[in-house]
């Protein structure tokens, strides 16, 4: 029996809800001050009209659905699935007001594309683009990557009810300490750690290479966000290749790793147990994967002959296949080159990557190593059961922070899940083809929007169907959400029009 | 007969010194970057003519600079100075001795419209020197028609807008706070 | 993926200060480390394949 929403129900939704998209419109204050400091006053009054006009929708969810119920567990993935919809309209009104934009649709795919860290773009004429719409692009990256709930418990809430469903219903599941707002909390110092060392050293590199300081810093600052972030957007149309530095690539690549790292092991790893860096049932399936798949990129490269010896080579397929793993998106190739240089064979083997992903609890999507992981110990553990005797008892064991024993349980949602993280890549990419497209580019483009990658192989531009355009959206955000919360949310409407 | 063979003779020391130049009369194709991109492998090591806003800056090191041409439709007007949207970017990364860079005054930004250029060199699918880049290595520029700032006024319904929504917040927050300590 | 895990928190002795910063940069290093570790790993893999296919 469905039991439906009670209106007290909704208004618990509406002003949790209501919460979040404050912070989006607060977070709106940073491309303002930086508009307002270089003198760009247009771009200012943008940003003015979406951090006024974001305050008010959230204000007014919280007068109108004021409630003095609690959070309990039915209201928070529900809550998180609203917020991240009406977040991603609010989000959009700088991007509509810059001109940018060709349509509505093509603003709300890029902030939904930089809210779930997936680097694909519909903006025109980046390289005219003002500071002030830079900057948003990067703290909508970053924002997004650290979790706009995260950012809520870390200031706007006081703790209070079930708030950990709230964040658990963003896709992270790890609880580094007691408290989900302490955990909240120390997601932020690890990835402000993080910022202070990476952008320094990104910005010091960047005046070395030739670039004038504000500059430097500027890009410094938004390729540390789009690289922790794993996000995937770049400052210029040229994305990565734009430096044309090995030095400035390998400062990319440890920070865009080290940012799809899973919290939990950089808070291990902080409070002394860095043998966890190498123990990890993650990192083991990352570096694993990785590895293979960088090899079969190795083989499919040589094979064309475009890259004439094994230095360069490794430069460009290693990067393109780490920055495909981490779910990262910056290229360090033309995204039409996938197609012209390195054909369908490499185009296959950095699908499989980017359909993989990186770890759970971290900026980065896909399936994720950790069920991948599993998956594997599983299917082991099934191959020792069957010519073991039928009297023993097999235990399949797995490290991840602790010692763990895989029972049942977990091992069926685990395939559960990447069950519909395949089933979505599928899906996806049919929609790409009936779009008229080829199928191994349909297929590129759609498992990279569908595991929040963001590189390109080119099919994606303005003039892509709306439809096909409406698609990735709903695949970015299902990516993202790891699906349990959007499927709350139709759960939730379901319970509205059937419940009794 | 003497005046023709000295004819030829000149005729063949002006083609081979217009040749060495590399900028001789069909030696250099022009070429768009949308070509480039599609065609690697076909233009790979053919000296190209390549014309472009110069947008960002001139990243110098040692002698050499890189700099970034934009052959798209914003290449003449922005967005900003009045363009419509016709698609992304799209240009190619050229490298070139310094001193042909410092030919340009204006980069391409949100501000500033940037020099148009013309540069020649080679196009490289997979450059070996410089780590299997696709680029241009520009051995000449010239400044086709110099860049100009660009006006992005305010306008001011923007902050008539901002100035109402923010009055509008301000009333909701008291709204709010009545709700909510009234409780 | 219900693999909840518990809190990390009885693992940790609380860190301040000085300290806390000390040990943040020192995890960043080793964190770096691991990716050069992999990325010359599969540097030689590809110097490998390279040698075998010939290029």
């Amino acid at each position: 029996m469905i039991l439906r929403p009670t209106w007290d129900d909704h208004k618990v939704v509406g002003m949790y809800a209501g919460k979040i998209i404050m912070g989006i419109g607060l977070l709106m204050s940073l491309p303002l001050i930086t508009s307002l400091v270089l003198g760009e006053w247009d771009t200012a009054a943008d940003f003015g009209i979406g951090l006024f006009g974001s305050l008010l929708v959230g204000l007014l969810m919280q007068l109108l659905f004021w409630t003095r119920k609690r959070l309990a567990r039915r209201h928070g993935l529900v809550t998180v699935a609203i917020a991240w919809l009406l977040g991603t309209f609010v989000g959009t009104i700088p991007f509509a007001l810059s001109g940018h934009y060709g349509s509505y649709l093509d603003a709300v795919f890029d902030v939904m594309s930089g809210l779930t860290t997936t680097g694909l773009y519909l903006i025109q004429d980046l390289d005219h683009v003002s500071n002030g719409l830079s900057m948003w692009r990067f703290v909508l990256t970053f924002a997004g990557g650290q979790g706009i709930v995260v950012i809520a418990l870390t200031f706007l809430f006081k703790g209070a009810g079930a708030i950990y469903q709230l964040y658990a219903g963003e896709g992270k599941e790890e609880q580094l300490l007691p408290n989900v707002v302490q955990t909240a909390r120390a997601i932020w110092v690890i990835s402000l750690g993080w910022l202070v060392a990476g952008a320094s050293l990104l910005s010091i590199t960047g005046l070395v290479l030739g670039m004038r300081p504000a500059r430097a810093v500027l890009h410094g600052i938004w390729m540390f966000m789009g690289a922790f972030s794993t996000g995937g957007f770049a400052p210029q149309s040229y994305n990565v290749i734009w430096f044309h530095s090995s030095v400035y690539e390998a400062l990319c690549v440890i920070i865009f790793v080290a940012g799809s790292l899973n919290f939990a092991l950089h808070w291990a790893v902080w409070h002394g147990w860095r043998g966890e860096l190498l123990r990890n049932i993650e990192t083991r399936s990352f570096a694993a994967t990785l590895a293979v798949l960088s090899v079969a990129a190795a083989w499919a490269l040589a094979d064309t002959g475009i890259y004439g010896d094994w230095v360069v080579l490794f430069r460009k397929g290693f990067y393109q296949l780490v920055s495909a793993h981490t779910t990262t998106g910056f290229g360090t190739i033309y995204s039409r080159a996938f197609v012209t240089q390195w054909g369908p064979g490499a185009m296959l083997i950095t699908m499989a990557a980017m359909a993989i992903g990186a770890s759970s609890c971290s900026t980065a999507g896909g399936i994720k190593g950790l069920r991948v992981g599993l998956i594997t110990k599983s299917f082991l553990g099934e191959v020792r059961r069957t010519i073991s005797p039928e009297s023993s008892r097999i235990t399949v064991r797995y490290h991840h922070i602790r010692d763990q024993v895989l029972g049942e349980p977990v091992t069926r949602s685990v395939l559960t899940i990447a069950v519909i993280f395949l089933t979505m890549y599928a899906v996806v990419a049919v929609a790409g083809v009936f779009a008229g497209y080829p199928v191994e580019q349909a297929a590129f483009e759609g498992i990279s929007a569908a595991s929040n990658s963001g590189l390109s192989c080119g099919l994606l531009t303005p003039s892509t169907p709306d439809l096909l355009k409406g698609v990735y959206v709903l695949a970015m955000w299902l990516g993202r959400m790891e699906f349990i919360a959007v499927l709350a949310l139709a759960g939730w409407a379901w319970a509205v029009v059937r419940g009794r | 007969m003497r005046l023709r063979v000295v004819l030829a003779l000149a005729f063949l020391m002006a083609a081979s010194f217009l040749n060495s130049t590399g900028t001789a009369f069909g030696d250099a194709r022009t070429a768009s970057s949308t070509e480039l991109v599609e065609h690697p492998a076909e233009w790979d090591g053919v000296t190209v003519t390549f014309e472009g806003e110069a947008i960002g800056e001139a990243m110098v090191r040692g002698g050499h600079a890189w700099i970034h041409v934009n052959d798209d439709a914003y290449a003449r007007a922005s967005i900003e100075a009045g363009a419509k949207l016709a698609g992304f970017n799209s240009g190619m990364p050229v490298y070139l001795p310094a001193e042909e860079a410092e030919k340009i005054e204006d980069f391409g930004s949100h501000t500033v419209q940037g020099d148009l250029v013309r540069v020649v060199g080679v196009f490289r699918a997979a450059s070996p020197e410089h780590g299997g880049e696709m680029l241009i290595e520009g051995s000449s520029l010239e400044v086709v028609r110099g860049g100009s700032a660009i006006e992005d006024p305010l306008k001011p319904w923007k902050v008539w807008l901002a100035a109402v929504l923010a009055a509008a917040c301000g009333g909701v927050l008291f709204a709010l706070r009545r709700l909510t300590h009234a409780a | 993926m219900r693999a909840r895990t518990r809190s990390c928190a009885r693992l940790v002795r609380p860190v301040q200060g000085l300290e806390a910063v000390n040990r943040l940069i020192q995890g960043m290093v080793a964190e770096a480390l691991l990716v050069v570790g992999i990325a010359v790993a599969i540097a030689s893999a590809t110097l490998l394949v390279t040698l075998v296919t010939g290029l």
